[in-house]
């Protein structure tokens, strides 16, 4: 990144192979919804591009990335709530559900994305990060700014709160 | 080992990170408790199965995407290899033939007075800034704006209108890339005190933290005491990230 603050931009495109997956994972697990997937990626880099000087080379890529990933999200959750007349359908935000085609080999898979989908939104958000993509709770923690032990205890309790709602639906 | 107990120990059971010892003794207490145990059990096999969840793949348009906006700021890096790509040149282009226009115009009427005529030139250059800005600024992408916002700069002397433009698109764009091009953009114009008061105001209107600390190292650059107000909020207020809060902070200190 410090490459690239220095002017030299086709190092942005080394960082856009090895996070372009990731972020859309991220994304996609949130919105449900494969353009604004896409499009929240986009974003993220036009700002990376943009304001590169702003980037603090104190502070690790991955995190700024994903701060940077989280204020694009919420930004664009808000605004999709504000659309939206009926807040009891606030945990389910674009109707297109992840079905087979998208890889998905077992049922219980295709459940669990379903019991995801009914999670409040930040616990949603931790298990993305911290199961589905394998962050470390350090990593998780300096994203969030919150302390490890934190992380920790609302993983456990985002976990107990997916199992609940898994068990419900069957 | 109490209920309790086991219940504040199974986050570390299920991260593994437990001893060895902890961990044999976790097990043996589950025993006497079947409905933990199979909790334990559940979760354990739905933390491993959203592991295993498929990876997505995005779109390979994604990625073009990526490259076009790539090329596009390297194109502003080095404007002088990139002829004829975007709107933004064209504009340029005709921005060029307009002042071509007049200057020929000025050159065959012999004008008595010639710099009354190069105010006129000079106004009706802005204005047709102001206008091709205000329509760019309702009817085009993101992108687009950003552009229009930054084509700006080139005006030396620009009109009330134009600046009012630019500032109520700092304060009202939906896009935060837009409202923070449109900040850098009236920083040219920091002369101004309107523009300098417009800045400082804004700075209690703005919830995306990079805009929050490009305004916060203006007001330091231009020294400007009066956002002191503006920066002790931003500084107490538990709900801006804790970046913003220490760079106001930081200001507060350099300007007092």
């Amino acid at each position: 990144m410090t490459e690239v603050q220095n002017g030299r931009l086709d190092h942005l495109e080394e960082l856009f192979e090895r996070y372009q997956k990731k972020l859309f994972n991220f994304f996609m697990r949130l919105t449900h919804d494969q353009a604004a997937s896409e499009d929240l990626i986009q974003n993220v880099f036009v700002r990376i591009m943009k304001y590169r000087n702003t980037y603090n080379p104190n502070l690790k890529f991955k995190t700024w990335i994903y701060q940077l990933s989280r204020n694009q999200f919420h930004d664009y959750y808000r605004k999709e709530m504000e659309k939206r007349d009926d807040f009891s359908d606030v945990t389910t935000m674009a109707d297109s559900s992840l079905t087979a085609e998208d890889g998905y080999d077992k049922e219980q898979q295709v459940q669990l994305e379903q019991a995801l989908k009914k999670l409040p939104i930040e616990k949603r958000e931790l298990l993305v990060m911290s199961k589905m993509q394998g962050m470390h709770y350090d990593d998780i923690a300096e994203i969030k700014e919150i302390t490890v032990a934190n992380v920790k205890v609302q993983v456990h309790r985002a976990l107990k709160e997916l199992r609940t709602i898994y068990f419900q639906m069957n | 080992m109490k209920r309790s107990r086991i219940e504040e120990l199974m986050p570390d059971y299920l991260d593994e990170s437990l001893s060895e010892k902890e961990k044999a003794e976790f097990q043996k207490a589950l025993e006497d408790h079947p409905d933990l145990k199979a909790e334990v059990e559940e979760l354990q096999s739905m933390s491993n199965e959203l592991g295993e969840m498929p990876e997505l793949k995005p779109s390979h348009a994604s990625k073009m995407r990526f490259r076009q906006a790539l090329a596009e700021e390297k194109a502003t890096m080095t404007p002088q290899l990139t002829a004829n790509r975007s709107w933004g040149y064209q504009i340029a282009a005709g921005f060029a033939l307009l002042i071509c226009g007049i200057a020929i115009g000025l050159l065959i009427n012999k004008p008595a007075d010639n710099s009354a005529q190069l105010m006129a030139m000079q106004q009706e250059l802005s204005e047709t800034k102001s206008l091709v800005l205000q329509s760019t600024l309702t009817n085009h992408s993101a992108s687009d704006r950003i552009r229009a916002v930054s084509l700006t700069g080139a005006i030396s002397q620009p009109d009330e209108e134009l600046i009012g433009t630019l500032v109520k698109t700092l304060n009202t764009d939906e896009s935060p890339n837009v409202r923070l091009a449109a900040a850098e953009a009236l920083m040219n114009y920091a002369d101004s005190e309107w523009v300098r008061a417009s800045l400082v105001k804004s700075l209690s209107n703005q919830d995306d933290p990079i805009i929050q600390v490009t305004l916060i190292q203006m007001m330091v650059r231009l020294e400007e005491k009066s956002s002191l107000k503006q920066l002790k909020q931003l500084s107490t207020d538990e709900n801006v990230q804790s970046v913003v809060r220490q760079s106001a902070e930081t200001a507060i200190q350099i300007l007092i």
